[in-house]
């Protein structure tokens, strides 16, 4: 048991208490002075009439024998947790999220009474997996962490994978893992759940953890942890809490303060570099900005908008963030590649893979990669990934040969480089710009007529087509303040989505999981949905079925919770990209590919999600199969959503 | 829907299949040219900027690409797939050839100059569309180019109007981007035969504008 540096003795209040044998297993008792007792005491003798092993009963002869001894805090004593609770809450954390665990019953009776279970509210997960993964997809609606709690051994098993998708994503989500870290005084449960180093397993893919000794050492590096994970590049952090440390009182007379929280300015690029990109981006004919996890905040999208418009530049979002509003004229993301193979500047805005945005690798047995972009395109980044990254997991993708790097946060280093570029422009080069505005509008237009026929194929097809999906979605919520909140690759249904809505709003699309984990759709839905409650948004999910059924409980959480969303589901009764693979290897061995669905299918039994949602007390309808049928379907569960609660329509799509 | 994806971003930028080019809707496309296109650059440009190499003199596809006379594709899906093409065929870049170009090369497309419309280069084999409907699904066609042959994200359409069957039955064997090689021992002639009458088999959409729920997001 950790304790308070220079602790006494507590003033614990005695009381008679008709029970013994409840700690049964502690192998040595705490005296009153909170001193282990050198002499480790028998356990008691098991009560008159009572089998060796079993539950104690209420026994005259028990009420007979001498009582032992209880604490309880006194009225104005409070537990460690409680001060715990008091940084959290300076941390204006709105929810904290947890499948209930007994390494840290102490913080959650802490939060739950003293801390009056409000900011931060408890919401109850059936998973550490959702638990992280819903902090996860609410940071990216609202923008602030949320905590976690889970047991350091078990409970970090779970989140393990959702963990590093937020890692992935730079997003921050704060872990807090229980512990208990002194073995004498284990209950036998604790010994499976004891850890020495519980954050070891996550260290390489989380930004900064600690495993504080005393509370005073708690507050100050529960404010840095949460400093950490916000400062960019943002990543999950870990605190490990003693079970000690949180149930033991504070020590009396100790004064506990609770440190100020200054997030950092996040880092601009350098004044001579930025110049220097914007006088290649003045000069170049056809520069072309690429951004994924540029945008951090909402005014992200205004500033890139703005470079994009002051240089009549190209724009290709990648989408890990809502970087650019879907139908702008300079929008050309769905003709990123001739956009990047005309460029002679590429900029590229907090791009984790720019080596794949001007290259391309042909996935056949030989493998075999060929440039697309020019040799002559000059390449400048703007990232934080320059500024930290860790070695064992290779998230950080291929090295690409660049002219020019800043190591700094993109969305700060915007505003100093559209006021370079502004300075920098002329009429002549305005002209330029202003023609080459014309021709990209032009193309955008053609890029988005096309995609209307290409939809248009199949459109009445059974089991119903990725696009005719999106376009049935879209003519019921675009009248609507609504929020796309599923965000995996697959749930992007071929880009459907983005094709035919208009995200004009920065909460409009939250980007994809980081990691490439699946599991994350669902219960980053629901935390989305939790975030845009508060705003009245309506949140549309796309869920694939794959991914529900890893943890589907956060469809509970959501009924349990009242969060209103809608779950369109995706159900292709298949893991599809696993399929493709196999397929891939099947052909490459030329063995034929009559097996290649084995192993990767969903089907005999087909799974009813509708019933699974019912039976979690979610309303639900389907499966459907015939397009017609899902106008209706969603006009009723879009009402449902309305009155505050989540729905789910379960439809039979095709493949993708 | 899927597991790992560690390529899966490459692939989303670079899995195309069967690089084609098929008709896109049934309308009537002279209507579209804009009435300053010019037949005769058209020509010029078709021949100058490369077209012929591949589609041959007059636009009337050979092995190595489809037909284009007489395409049935609007301009602006013209533009856009000479702009953007699927793998196999050079982009054209607004410096190689400017939207007005394009527009004279479709306008030469459609007139008497180009070779008349509805002759085919190469004759398909006879095929069974039932059985090929079978086969597209047991091979794994639709994992990329969708159950009514429609395409989407990982694989373009195929379907209704595809390539001259040998250039199919060759990119099939021997593609050149990401989509997997189809040997002779795991797809036989007759199979990519029925295969083919399957594509040619599929249905065209009714026109664009007459799909309420597609309607235009923005006005133009």
């Amino acid at each position: 048991m950790a304790r308070s540096q220079g602790s006494k003795p507590t003033s614990v209040q005695r009381r008679q208490f008709l029970q013994r044998g409840a700690m049964a297993g502690a192998a040595a008792l705490v005296g009153s002075s909170g001193v282990a007792d050198a002499k480790p005491q028998a356990p008691a003798p098991p009560a008159a009439g009572q089998a060796p092993g079993t539950t104690p009963v209420m026994t005259a002869a028990a009420e007979a024998a001498s009582p032992g001894e209880v604490q309880v805090l006194g009225a104005l004593e409070r537990g460690g947790s409680d001060y715990m609770v008091d940084v959290f809450k300076s941390l204006d954390f709105d929810y904290i999220f947890a499948n209930p665990g007994s390494s840290f019953r102490g913080l959650h009776e802490s939060i739950i009474n003293y801390g009056g279970n409000t900011r931060p509210e408890l919401i109850t997960c059936t998973h550490e997996e959702s638990s992280v993964g819903m902090a996860h997809g609410y940071f990216k609606a609202e923008g602030k962490p949320l905590a976690v709690m889970a047991h350091g051994t078990v409970g970090l098993q779970h989140a393990a994978m959702a963990i590093y998708n937020a890692w992935c994503d730079r997003v921050p989500v704060y872990v807090i893992l229980g512990n208990h870290s002194d073995a004498a005084i284990r209950r036998a449960a604790e010994w499976y759940h004891g850890v020495q180093d519980a954050a070891h397993m996550v260290r390489d893919y989380t930004k900064w953890d600690d495993n504080p000794w005393s509370l005073g050492h708690f507050g100050e590096s529960a404010v840095r942890a949460y400093k950490v994970a916000m400062t960019p590049p943002m990543g999950p952090v870990v605190m490990t809490l003693d079970g000690g440390l949180q149930e033991h009182p504070i020590p009396a007379g100790e004064h506990l303060s609770i440190p100020r929280l200054t997030i950092p300015a996040p880092p601009q690029g350098e004044s001579g570099a930025v110049e220097e990109t914007a006088r290649m981006l003045v000069a170049a004919e056809s520069p072309v900005l690429v951004a994924d996890r540029l945008a951090r905040t909402p005014h992200g999208m205004t500033l890139l908008v703005e470079l994009a418009e002051v240089l009549q530049a190209s724009v290709i979002d990648y989408g890990s963030r809502m970087n650019f509003p879907s139908h702008h004229p300079l929008n050309q993301t769905q003709r990123a590649g001739p956009a990047v193979g005309d460029a002679d500047v590429i900029g590229r805005l907090e791009v984790t893979d720019f080596w794949g945005t001007i290259n391309r690798l042909r996935d056949q047995l030989h493998r075999s990669t060929r440039r697309f972009a020019k040799p002559t395109a000059k390449l400048v980044t703007i990232t934080t990934g320059d500024l930290y990254i860790r070695s064992n997991y290779q998230d950080f993708r291929r090295m690409q040969d660049v002219d020019l790097a800043i190591a700094a946060d993109g969305e700060a280093t915007l505003p100093s480089l559209i006021e370079a570029v502004k300075r920098l422009t002329t009429g002549d080069r305005q002209r330029v710009f202003d023609e080459r505005g014309a021709r990209l509008a032009a193309t955008s237009r053609a890029a988005a007529e096309r995609s209307r026929i290409d939809a248009s194929y199949g459109f009445d097809a059974t089991p119903v087509s990725t696009a005719r999906l999106c376009a049935e979605v879209w003519a019921q919520i675009k009248t609507e303040d609504w929020a796309l909140v599923s965000s995996y690759y697959s749930p992007d249904v071929g880009g459907w989505a983005r094709k035919l809505w208009n995200f004009d709003k920065p909460y409009q699309w939250l980007g994809h999981a980081g990691g490439g984990g699946i599991g994350y759709g669902l219960p980053a839905s629901v935390g989305a949905a939790l975030a845009n409650r508060r705003h009245g948004r309506l949140s549309v999910a796309i869920q694939t079925d794959g991914d529900l059924m890893y943890a589907p409980g956060a469809l509970w959480t959501a009924a349990h919770h009242n969060i209103p969303i809608l779950s369109v589901m995706h159900n292709n009764r298949a893991y599809h990209m696993e399929v493709m693979h196999v397929q891939r290897m099947c052909n490459a061995r030329n063995r034929g590919i009559d097996k290649g669905t084995l192993g990767s299918e969903l089907t005999d039994p087909n799974i009813d999600y509708a019933t699974l949602a019912k039976s979690m007390g979610v309303y639900a309808e389907g499966p459907i199969e015939n397009p017609s049928d899902l106008a209706p379907a969603l006009r009723r569960a879009i009402e449902v959503v309305k009155r505050g609660e989540p729905a789910l329509v379960d439809v039979v799509t095709q493949v993708r | 829907m899927s597991r790992m994806t560690r390529t899966a971003r490459a692939l989303g930028v670079a899995t195309a299949s069967l690089a084609v080019v098929v008709s896109t809707h049934a309308t009537n496309v002279s209507a579209q040219t804009p009435a300053a296109a010019d037949v005769a650059t058209g020509q010029a440009l078709y021949a100058t900027v490369g077209c012929a190499g591949c589609h041959g003199p007059n636009g009337q596809g050979t092995a190595a690409a489809p037909r284009l006379a007489g395409s049935t594709d609007e301009l602006p899906a013209f533009l856009s797939y000479v702009r953007d093409p699927a793998l196999g065929m050079p982009a054209q870049s607004v410096q190689a050839v400017s939207d007005a170009g394009l527009a004279d090369i479709y306008a030469f497309l459609h007139s008497p100059l180009a070779s008349e419309p509805g002759q085919a280069t190469d004759a398909a084999p006879v095929g069974s569309a039932e059985t090929g409907a079978v086969l597209f699904r047991s091979v794994g066609c639709y994992q990329c180019h969708a159950n009514e042959a429609q395409g989407g994200a990982n694989g373009p359409r195929i379907g209704p109007d595809p390539i001259p069957f040998a250039r199919f039955q060759r990119y099939v064997q021997n593609p050149t981007g990401n989509m997997p090689p189809y040997t002779n021992k795991v797809v036989s002639d007759q199979d990519l035969a029925d295969i083919y009458a399957f594509l040619q088999a599929r249905t065209r959409p009714p026109a664009i504008d007459t799909i309420p729920l597609l309607a235009p997001l923005l006005a133009p």
